[in-house]
Formats: structure tokens, sequence, C-alpha cells
């Protein structure tokens, strides 16, 4: 039963991850050169093991929980732009930093933003690495 | 009798057309001074458009990048600025196009272009009234960069009032408070939170405690129930977090400089700032 369940999940996820990364009727791939949108993730290449970290978060995690982040950039998004800005190294230590900083208690430090009709707190990967690359 | 008033309304009309031009410079002025100046520029277009070489073009050209210089576009005002600077070097709006395009380079936060462009200026022009706001914009676009010494020297020969008070101000520079961030970075090396805490984020730091304080635990305890596997895993994700602790606390620190900074900066602005002002036949400055 064990190994049933496991099987599933494994396809289950494959499957999305065609859903994903394959090809769609819309999608911007070189079959359809002609589509030239500019999307957030979806339209930078995922290059690296972080990277596909990534989008699972976004595309099975909050989709799964909604999204629940506080600022603006979302977590996750800050964390891609760090890493594709920085390399996973500092982009990683960029990331674990903003997920220590999004518990809301310090609304102070920050300024709002409206975006989606919902406020957030605004920060940006330059507004914490404007003295590394200024 | 209609022959006359015909006649009479014949004569009229050149006159008619002569308050044409005039309404409209009068209502791109009346939009200007309202701030309305994406309004101000159209009107400003339309008059260049319908009257090419009307005397008062050049004027309204230097007006238009004063516009975008107020609206906050200063790459917009720069062509403006530096056609009228090349073509009439000689006349005072060419000069003062000169001084207003190192006003928009030091807008646009280009300040050693900025400061090439005032020098030059200086150069070409010792006896023009705003020579000494050369100077004194040139200490500011120094100061700016902190470069304090090179601010302090262009004040020296300054002979407005205010350059004393400023000159005393940038001393005061170096007192200001600031939290080193190789000093917050070892702190939170040695306990997460603690280089957070120094620089006055309680609840930044209160976070990465928590967070390290588990994956710490969650290291030990695996280690020692023997899950090598689990702890491998842990000690990777630590390990992350916990240099995203040291690097929050080094970050944090800077923001806290620059904050200071930045608020001394303003107040310094508000207090010692210089403004232009464009009154259609010359620009002149006002010292706040």
């Amino acid at each position: 039963m064990k190994y049933i369940i496991l099987i599933l999940l494994i396809l289950t996820v494959w499957l999305r991850m065609q859903d994903i990364f394959g090809e769609e009727p819309w999608s911007i791939s070189k079959r359809h050169p002609t589509l030239n949108e500019t999307l957030s993730i979806q339209n930078l290449s995922p290059i690296s093991a972080f990277d596909y970290g990534f989008h699972a978060w976004t595309h099975f995690l909050t989709r799964a929980d909604g999204a629940r982040c506080g600022m603006y950039p979302t977590c996750s998004h800050y964390g891609f732009q760090a890493l594709q800005k920085h390399g996973p190294l500092l982009g990683g230590w960029m990331a674990t930093d903003r997920f220590m900083r999004d518990h809301g208690r310090s609304p102070e430090l920050y300024t709002w933003i409206q975006k989606f009709g919902k406020t957030y707190l605004s920060d940006s990967v330059s507004d914490n690495d404007f003295w590394i690359s200024p | 009798m209609m022959r006359f008033i015909f006649f009479v309304f014949l004569l009229t009309l050149p006159l008619e057309a002569t308050q044409i031009p005039k309404g409209i410079l009068g209502f791109g002025n009346a939009l200007f001074k309202e701030q309305d100046y994406y309004r101000a520029i159209t009107e400003y277009k339309r008059f260049l458009h319908m009257y090419p070489t009307h005397p008062q073009k050049n004027a309204v050209e230097f007006q238009m990048g004063y516009s975008y210089l107020k609206g906050q576009k200063p790459d917009a005002a720069l062509p403006y600025f530096q056609k009228l600077a090349t073509q009439f070097p000689l006349k005072r709006i060419g000069q003062d196009a000169q001084f207003a395009l190192a006003q928009t380079l030091f807008e646009s936060k280009q300040y050693d272009f900025a400061i090439g462009e005032w020098r030059t200026f200086q150069t070409q022009f010792p006896k023009h009234p705003l020579s000494d706001a050369a100077a004194y914009q040139m200490a500011w676009a120094y100061f700016l960069q902190e470069k304090i010494q090179e601010a302090k020297q262009e004040l020296i020969s300054n002979r407005h009032p205010k350059t004393l008070a400023f000159s005393q101000e940038i001393n005061q520079w170096q007192n200001l408070p600031s939290r080193p961030p190789f000093l917050a970075g070892t702190f939170s090396a040695m306990l997460p939170g603690l280089g957070q805490w120094y620089v006055g984020r309680f609840w930044d730091g209160m976070a990465a405690l928590v967070v390290n304080g588990m994956f710490g635990y969650g290291i030990y305890r695996t280690w020692v129930n023997e899950y090598y596997v689990s702890f491998g895993i842990l000690t990777f994700l630590a390990s992350g977090f916990y240099g995203g602790n040291i690097y929050s606390a080094v970050n944090s620190a800077h923001k806290y400089n620059q904050n200071i900074k930045n608020t001394n900066w303003q107040r310094l602005q508000n207090q010692y700032g210089l403004n232009l002002n464009w009154t259609g036949t010359a620009l002149t400055v006002s010292w706040e």
C-alpha cells in the first residue's frame, strides 16, 4: 500500500512538472516563438535545483495553501530573484534572511505598497543588496 | 458704413493673431503654476509647433526643460538644456542652461557629471550671478557622495552667509551614530539574532534565534539518536539559515547606517538646500 501511494505521488508530481515545464498550447517555446509575454517566473528558464525548488513552492505549495506572504515581492519570488542575481550561496542567504524577517511584527521598518488589491510591506532585493551591488 | 466696419474688422485680425501665442504660453504657465507640468509641457509643445520662429522660442524651450526637471523627469529635461547651452554659450539663456544642465544631472544622482558641468560653468562664466551657487551645489554633490574634504574645499571661497553653517554641519557628518556591519555580523555568528538586536531589530533577532535554535536542537537530537541521514539534511538546511542570520545582521547594520544618513541628508537639504527659479527670462536661485 505504501509503495502504491509513493508511486501515485511520484506520478502526480511528474505529470504536474510536465504541465509546468512541458509545452502547452500557449506556452512560450521554440515551437511558438511569436508569443512574447513577460511573465515573472514562467519566462525565466529554471537553471538549477534551487530554481526548481522555488517553482515547486510557487506551483504546488502556494496553490495548495494559498498565498500568505505579507511582503512584496513574496518570499518565494524574492528568493528566486536573489538566486538569479547573486547565485546559490549569497542568494540562498538572502532568501533565508527574508524568511526570518517575514514575521509581520516590525511594519515600521518597511514602506507599505498596494498590489493586487492588497497591502504589502515593500521589500525588494535591491533594498537588501544596495551595499553589495549599488 | 458697412464697408468701414469691415475695414476695421480686417485691421483687428492681425492684433488677434498676436494674442494667440501669448494665450497658449499664458495657459501653459498657468498649468505650470498649478504644478501640472505634464499638461504645461503639452502647451509649450503646441506653441513651438505653431510658432517655430517666435522670438520667445528659446525661453519656451528652457521652460520645457525646467518643467521636466520640476516634474522629476530629469532625463527628458537634459536635451533641452544641452541644446540651449551648446547653441547660445554667449547669451544669458545659454549660460543658465549650462547651470540647469548640471542641476539636472545632480537630480539624476549623476554627481560626478554634475560637478563636471558646474566646473565648466564656473570656468567659462566666472562673473555669472550663479557662480557662487555652482560652487555651493558642487559642495552638495561631493557631500552626497560623502567626499567631505572636497565638499568643504568648495565652500571655502563661497561668499553666501549660509555656507559657514553648512560647512559646520558637514564637519559633524563623521559623528553620526552608526553600527559597524562587521561587528553586527560577528555578534550574530556568536549568537543568532544578537547582531539584529544590536541594530535595533528585536523581532528579526528573535526569529533568527528561534529558527536557528530549533535547527540546532534538531541537529543535536538526530546526531544523538543516530539518524544520520536526517542529521545531514538538517545540517545542510541549518547552515543556510545560519548564514542567512549573519547576512541579516550585516544587512540590517548597513540599512541602519543608510537610514541615518538619508534622514540627515533630507534634514540638511531642507535647511541648506538651494532652489532654482526660472523667471521666464533668467534663472535665479533661492537659498532656503
